[in-house]
């Protein structure tokens, strides 16, 4: 079922990090999805199996997942015009990091 | 030659024009008096236009020819505002070029300058990369490459003959090794024949070097 990652569309998985945002369990989520998709464990485009891990992590009420539609929308929005355009992104303290490989900066820059 | 093959210990791939392979070269050169290894030094000219586009301004900043993307000019605004913020942590100036420039021939300078000993061509590179990041070297200038040799303590009666015949080349077939070898970018070390593109391995290199005792570290800057 899962080959290749490119081309695949994250969407309801996005719009599941933000009902777990919601109920404060987006790192549980994230760990799951990140974990079993990358085991190709998980379809990020079956709507089902993203609530079966929003089920799993706590979440209850699963039936508002696609109003988070305009949610995830104005968020990308605001991403852009922050020129937020790639990932893993950290926002610290008015600065932008694009990549791992700055979190010895980014702990200095919370220390202070 | 094989790109990914050296009698020294660790190959590193640079190009004058990339500021990211100027934030590499002295780490890379700690590598060599702290783990007592030599480290073998090679230029890889990058052709930017081909991933980033092109991009001319003038002295006021202002851009008088370019064919960049919207997000071509976002990774390319990103990179240097990444680059100097690092840069500024170690004291190293770096300007932003006007231009994409063609480093081939100051790449032509290095192989001349390293034929003739590792020292001249550690003083060339220090010398070019410092005057390229101030705007103060023409590097398709052949004079001022002459004149950079000559800095580095190297004779430059030879060096027009190398590089209209020898140094071309040796540039050229380095070129075509790398392409094969699947390297793409600078700065790339390749130690025990794997590929680390960018510095940000460097943890993990010493850890290689090191023996490779305890946990192998992540990537960091």
């Amino acid at each position: 079922m899962l080959a290749d990652p490119i081309g695949i569309d994250p969407t309801l998985a996005h719009l599941g990090l933000i009902v777990a945002t919601n109920h404060g369990v987006e790192p549980q989520y994230a760990q799951v999805v990140f974990g079993k998709f990358w085991k190709n464990e998980l379809d990020l485009e079956c709507e089902d199996e993203i609530v079966s891990v929003l089920r799993r992590v706590g979440v209850r009420n699963t039936d508002f997942l696609k109003e988070m539609q305009p949610q995830l929308s104005e968020i990308r929005e605001r991403l852009l015009s922050q020129e937020v355009f790639s990932v893993p992104t950290f926002l610290v303290k008015d600065e932008r990091f694009i990549g791992r490989q700055h979190i010895p900066m980014i702990r200095k820059l919370l220390e202070i | 030659m094989n790109a990914l093959e050296t009698n020294a210990r660790l190959i590193l791939y640079l190009d004058i024009k990339s500021p990211y392979a100027y934030l590499a070269k002295d780490p890379a050169k700690q590598l060599e008096s702290e783990f007592g290894i030599e480290v073998e030094w090679r230029p890889l000219t990058l052709n930017i236009p081909s991933f980033l586009g092109s991009a001319r301004v003038d002295e006021k900043k202002q851009v008088v020819e370019q064919n960049r993307t919207p997000q071509q000019w976002q990774s390319v605004h990103y990179a240097y505002y990444d680059v100097k913020r690092y840069a500024r942590l170690r004291d190293i100036l770096i300007y932003g070029p006007r231009k994409i420039w063609d480093t081939s021939l100051a790449h032509i300078g290095w192989l001349y300058a390293k034929a003739r000993g590792r020292e001249f061509m550690m003083r060339y590179l220090d010398h070019v990369y410092e005057q390229f990041w101030k705007r103060e070297i023409d590097v398709e200038n052949i004079e001022e490459i002459e004149t950079a040799l000559s800095l580095s303590g190297c004779k430059i009666g030879e060096f027009r003959d190398f590089a209209d015949n020898e140094g071309k080349s040796q540039l050229g077939a380095l070129q075509q090794d790398t392409s094969a070898a699947g390297i793409f970018g600078v700065p790339t070390f390749v130690i025990d024949k794997e590929i680390f593109f960018g510095r940000e391995h460097l943890p993990m290199i010493r850890w290689i070097l090191a023996g490779k005792e305890g946990t192998a570290p992540d990537i960091s800057y």
